[in-house]
């Protein structure tokens, strides 16, 4: 009565490895999975760094430099959270970094209006103002088909320390306590900037709507 | 603040920052071996600057001792101090477990003790019993290491059970036990095997499971070489997919022809570097090592094959009067409407009754006045089931038979067929009735429906069902980012299916194609069709009909709105989905 059971069953998924496995064989020193953690995380984490600097090469150098850090620190990891989310927050933190040795330079852009000036000559102090009080439209903003590249350069526009802190709230979803932490400042200091930040991100795009219009 | 409508409020403007970040992602230009390169660089520049380090701090040390020696050196002229460094095994305190090389045998004894988190013996799907090893450096493993490795300390062993047999009754049979069990008339559903020592002597080891229906399962592990087997039974149940073991008795014996005797013994189970499971025997002053079990593959055990259970229970009879109900007396000789379980049919009524059978059998002294059911029993059938056949040998056992005997047989209550005894010297008859599933319990029953005096006497034996199972299969590829080609593992798959698509010519693949959302729309359709196109070369290779393949590519696939498992759910977009539909199977009896 033995009986033979004819199907052949082909079972299971071909996995990954497992933030733990990665973590474990990371700190062998194990060369295959540092070369299946850079693989897997490098475009996304590319990504990351071009939202902290200017150009493609610069945010290369700085994921390199946040891959050294992964690499170098990996049994920090403490596996309460993804992997991923940790060596984005690596990233972040290197590209944070750079932007202030940038900005004890002096490098980044001095005034936000002064640079608005050159970009969009003819417009007053006072008209940007105004423009801040009525707030720009949102139908005119959505209306004038404003492109990403074109937000996303608008952003650009504004200080870089106010860009800095948009992207960590709104991007990277951090809170004020950790961005007052990551770029040294108070709480209510970072909430301040961001609350201009908007502002100024907002009459950058009113204006750049209407221009649009217009043409 | 404005708090008009028509103006972008906070909200509004995040959302839209963040949709366009979302968007712009880049074309991946990271290049792995860049990297590398710059890492041996900096690994090279970090290691000179430690030497360099560590010659500063040599020279600061070395300057220190020679100032303190030239200041001892004229301080204390006589007495040199002589610094002791005992070896660390001094200090260690060794645990106190008499006779057992420090392994695990504890004062309290566990009575009954369940695997814990780690590892999770599971079964996975009816035909198949995995260990599988979980949370555990998140690796899983099965037992497939050839090498015998002991556990070396009592850190080392996750659980053990310990035997809570005291008397034991003697059987002949490794595979029998006092309950009842017989392995013979039940299907094996796990076996592994591996090789194990117990001090110096090497044995080869095994692990057995037979399903006994309601989660329950029989085990035995034997530990055996060429002078002695030791076998450890234990019964198994399982619960939440963790299969928690009770040892019953241990016994041993030297060789075949001798007879078991009772022992006592433990075993224990631990998890090795690598994940791997090890089960081994703890019980003796003398133990040394123990064993890892290897896992063999499906289809290649030489004891028999992962199967699913004959759904019917007992249908042979050799198990007397268990698994089913009857409206008869049982056994009440010299009364009409009876029914007994014979392998002979004069024992039952030697002037009126003949006829013998492939051992035990149903004999049926027929009804004169009712027409009642002779055999009803509660099945359980696999899950995949979507046809039966209900199976069982019929003989008339009236000497001086007159007319034959008509059964009907039902299924859920549902008429399936009537089967039509013949005399004794025609022998055992087979019939089979074909049932649709409508539920994985079902009942059967089969009836009496010839009444009167004369020839309504018959033997049942033999009772089984066939079922025919349809499935499907599926499994995924993964890849790497703007990678199509197929790895060795990813080849052997495809190799699998296609042994599976010849052992089925009614069968039928489907591919789809996915690509992640980096990059452009185009080049993603393009490399979403060039994974599948790798699969397509093996299939076509294999002279696979082309009518029998499906596929289509369906380019990138959109983020869903959680920027946090970004990666994740691009790498979960890298694959190739491939089902094989309309796989037929057949459980024999």
């Amino acid at each position: 009565m033995c009986s033979v059971f004819k199907l052949h069953r082909l079972v299971g998924e071909e996995r990954f490895m497992s933030d733990r496995q990665i973590q474990h064989k990371l700190k062998n020193h194990d060369p295959e999975a540092m070369k299946y953690l850079y693989e897997r995380y490098a475009s996304e984490m590319l990504d990351v760094c071009r939202r902290y600097t200017k150009g493609q090469s610069e945010a290369m150098d700085i994921m390199h430099e946040g891959f050294f850090k992964v690499f170098e620190n990996i049994e920090k990891y403490q596996n309460t959270g993804s992997l991923a989310g940790w060596i984005k927050r690596v990233m972040v933190n290197v590209a944070i970094d750079e932007y202030r040795k940038r900005s004890r330079k002096n490098e980044h852009h001095a005034s936000y209006l002064n640079e608005f000036e050159k970009k969009h000559t003819g417009i007053e102090e006072e008209e940007l103002i105004d423009v801040l009080r009525r707030g720009p439209s949102f139908d005119g903003i959505i209306m004038s088909d404003i492109s990403t590249h074109e937000l996303l350069e608008s952003l650009d526009l504004i200080p870089e320390d106010y860009n800095v802190i948009f992207k960590l709230f709104v991007i990277e979803e951090l809170g004020h306590k950790e961005i007052g932490k990551i770029l040294n400042i108070d709480e209510s200091h970072s909430r301040t900037r961001l609350s201009r930040s908007r502002d100024m991100i907002r009459t950058v795009l009113h204006h750049k709507a209407l221009e649009k219009l217009k043409v | 603040m404005n708090q008009n409508n028509k103006h972008i409020d906070d909200q509004q403007l995040d959302a839209l920052y963040r949709e366009a970040y979302k968007k712009n992602t880049s074309e991946d230009v990271s290049n792995w071996d860049v990297f590398k390169e710059k890492w041996d660089v900096r690994q090279g520049e970090k290691k000179r600057s430690n030497h360099n380090k560590w010659l500063w701090g040599s020279f600061f040390i070395i300057s220190a001792f020679s100032l303190i020696a030239f200041y001892q050196s004229n301080k204390v002229s006589s007495e040199l101090g002589v610094l002791n460094i005992s070896s660390r095994e001094d200090h260690i305190t060794k645990p106190e477990i008499s006779g057992h090389d420090g392994l695990l045998v504890r004062e309290e004894k566990p009575r009954e003790s369940i695997i814990l988190a780690n590892p999770e013996i599971k079964i996975i799907s009816q035909n198949e019993v995995v260990v599988e090893i979980e949370n555990f450096e998140g690796q899983q493993n099965y037992f497939n290491e050839p090498n015998d490795f002991p556990f070396t300390s009592e850190n080392d062993i996750v659980s053990s059970i310990t035997s809570t047999h005291e008397t034991g009754v003697e059987s002949s049979d490794l595979n029998e036990d006092e309950n009842g069990f017989n392995s013979s008339t039940l299907d094996i559903v796990g076996l592994w095997q591996g090789k194990g020592k117990r001090g110096p002597a090497k044995y080869d080891v095994e692990m057995k499971l037979w399903e006994l229906g309601s989660n329950q399962y029989k085990c035995i592990f034997s530990f055996k070489n060429e002078s002695e087997i030791f076998v450890y039974d234990a019964q198994a149940s399982l619960k939440d997919s963790l299969l928690s073991f009770k040892l019953g008795r241990v016994r041993k014996r030297k060789t075949e022809n001798n007879p078991w005797t009772n022992t006592s013994g433990n075993l224990a189970f631990s998890i090795g570097k690598k994940g791997e499971l090890f089960i081994g025997e703890c019980g003796n002053s003398d133990f040394k090592g123990s064993l890892k079990l290897k896992r063999l593959p499906l289809g290649n055990c030489s004891q028999g094959y992962i199967s699913p259970t004959q759904p019917i229970k007992n249908g042979g009879f050799e198990k007397g009067y268990l698994h089913f109900e009857s409206d008869y007396r049982i056994a009440e000789l010299n009364k009409y409407e009876h029914i007994r379980i014979v392998n002979d049919a004069q024992y039952f009524n030697k002037i009126y009754f003949k006829g013998k059978g492939d051992g035990c059998f149903l004999a049926v002294d027929g009804s004169p006045y009712h027409r009642k059911t002779i055999w009803k029993q509660n099945v359980t059938l696999a899950s995949n089931t979507y046809k039966g056949l209900l199976k069982f040998q019929l003989m008339g056992i009236m000497k001086s038979a007159k007319q034959n005997c008509a059964l009907d047989v039902y299924a859920n209550n549902k008429y399936i067929g009537s089967a039509k005894s013949q005399s004794q010297e025609k022998g055992w008859q087979t019939f089979e009735f074909s049932f649709d599933v409508t539920d994985k319990q079902m009942e059967f029953e089969i009836k009496n429906l010839s009444i009167g005096g004369n020839g309504n006497d018959v033997a049942i034996d033999n009772i089984a069902i066939k079922q025919f199972t349809s499935d499907s299969v599926s499994l995924s590829l993964y890849y790497y980012p703007n990678k199509y080609d197929l790895n060795e593992l990813q080849v052997s798959r495809v190799e699998s299916i296609v042994d599976s698509l010849n052992k089925y010519p009614d069968s039928h693949i489907t591919l789809k194609g996915y690509a992640s959302d980096i990059r452009d729309l185009e080049k993603n359709q393009e490399l979403s069709m060039n994974r599948i196109n790798e699969i397509l070369k093996i299939l076509r290779k294999s002279e696979i009909n082309r009518n029998r393949i499906s596929y289509s590519a369906k380019g990138e696939v959109a983020l869903k709105n959680n920027p946090i498992d970004l990666a994740a759910q691009r790498e979960n977009n890298r694959r190739v989905d491939i089902e094989i539909t309309q796989i037929f199977g057949e459980i024999d009896y």
